[in-house]
C-alpha cells in the first residue's frame, strides 16, 4: 500500500496550508446547516406529545453530547498515533481537540441539566450517563492540565497522550451506560443499524444540526491545529515563508 | 402579502418566539448558551491562530534582520 499521502499530510507545512484551505469549506456550510436546523427545530418540528416543547432542547443537547464522545475518541486516537509513530502533527491534533471537546461536554451537561429540571424535577442526578459524562469532562480537563504542567513539549505530549489513550475506556461507558445500568436517562433516539425511536418529522433538523456541529468542529479544529503547528515549529525554516 | 413575508412576520412575532408552552425559558436559554459556546469557540480558535501568526511573523522578521 502506498503511504505517501499519509506522510505528506503529516508534514507540518503541508498540513498548515491544507487546513487553511479546508477551513472555509467546513465553516460556512456548518453555519447554513445550523441556522436551518435551529429554525426547523424550533418552529417547524411538531410538539412532542409527552414532553411538550421541552423536547426541542434535544436539537442542541444531542449533537453536543455525541460530539463530546466523538472528539474524545479522535483525541485519543491522535494521541495514540503520536505516541506510537512519534508524529508531531498527531499531538497537535490531539491538543486542538481537547479544548473544543471540553466545551462540547460542558454544553451537553448544562443543556441536559436544563432539560432535566422540567422533565425529572431536578437539575442533576447521579445517574450513570450523567456521571460518566462528567468524568469525560474531567478527563478533558486533566489532559489540558497535564499538558500545561510541562515546559518541554515532547514530555507534555507523551504524558497527556497516555492519559488520553487510557481515558478512552470511558467512551463506551458513556455510550452504553443507559443499556448496562438502570438509568434515568432515556435511551438513544437515533440508530445507525436499527430503526430510530424518533418520529421522522422531528428527524431532519436533528440530523442537520449534527452534521452542522461536526463541520463546525472541523472548522475550529483547523484553526486550533494551525496555531499549534505555528507554536511547535517556531524555529522551522518554512515558517518564514508561511508567515 | 407574499408567503415569505408572512412567514417572516410569524417568526418575528414575540408570541411565537416565547410561545413554547411553559418551557420557553428552558428552551431559549439552551439555544442562547449553545450560540455563545459556538461563537466563543470560533472566536477563541481564531484569536489563538492570529496570535501564533503574529509571533511567527515577528520571529521571521528578527531572523531576517540577524542575517
Amino acid at each position: 500500500m502506498n503511504w505517501t499521502w499519509f506522510h505528506k499530510f503529516a508534514s507540518p507545512p503541508h498540513a498548515y496550508r491544507l487546513l487553511g484551505t479546508l477551513r472555509p469549506w467546513l465553516f460556512w456550510p456548518a453555519v447554513v446547516l445550523m441556522l436551518w436546523a435551529v429554525y426547523n427545530g424550533l418552529f417547524v418540528a411538531p410538539t412532542d406529545y409527552q414532553q411538550g416543547d421541552s423536547f426541542r432542547i434535544m436539537y442542541v443537547h444531542v449533537p453536543s453530547a455525541s460530539l463530546s464522545l466523538m472528539v474524545y475518541s479522535m483525541m485519543a486516537i491522535a494521541a495514540g498515533i503520536g505516541i506510537i509513530w512519534r508524529m508531531k502533527l498527531a499531538h497537535a491534533v490531539a491538543a486542538g481537540c481537547a479544548v473544543i471537546g471540553a466545551w462540547f461536554t460542558v454544553l451537553a451537561l448544562v443543556t441536559g441539566a436544563i432539560w432535566g429540571k422540567p422533565m425529572w424535577g431536578a437539575w442533576w442526578a447521579w445517574d450513570p450517563r450523567l456521571t460518566s459524562e462528567l468524568i469525560l469532562l474531567f478527563l478533558y480537563l486533566g489532559y489540558m492540565a497535564l499538558r500545561a504542567s510541562y515546559d518541554d513539549v515532547q514530555r507534555a505530549d507523551r504524558a497527556s497522550g497516555i492519559l488520553a489513550v487510557v481515558g478512552i475506556v470511558n467512551v463506551p461507558i458513556v455510550k452504553y451506560s443507559v443499556q448496562w445500568w438502570n438509568s434515568l436517562h432515556q435511551g438513544s433516539s437515533l440508530s445507525l443499524t436499527g430503526s430510530s425511536a424518533i418520529d421522522p418529522s422531528m428527524l431532519p433538523p436533528l440530523l442537520a444540526m449534527m452534521v452542522g456541529f461536526l463541520l463546525f468542529f472541523g472548522a475550529i479544529l483547523c484553526d486550533r491545529v494551525r496555531a499549534e503547528i505555528l507554536t511547535r515549529e517556531r524555529n522551522a525554516g518554512w515558517l518564514s515563508e508561511a508567515a | 402579502m407574499p408567503d415569505g413575508c408572512q412567514k417572516l412576520l410569524e417568526i418575528m412575532n414575540l408570541e411565537n418566539i416565547l410561545g413554547f408552552d411553559k418551557y420557553a425559558g428552558y428552551l431559549l436559554s439552551c439555544v442562547a448558551l449553545t450560540a455563545v459556546v459556538l461563537v466563543g469557540n470560533a472566536w477563541l480558535a481564531r484569536r489563538a491562530l492570529s496570535q501564533a501568526q503574529v509571533k511567527a511573523r515577528r520571529r521571521a522578521a528578527a531572523q531576517r534582520n540577524e542575517s
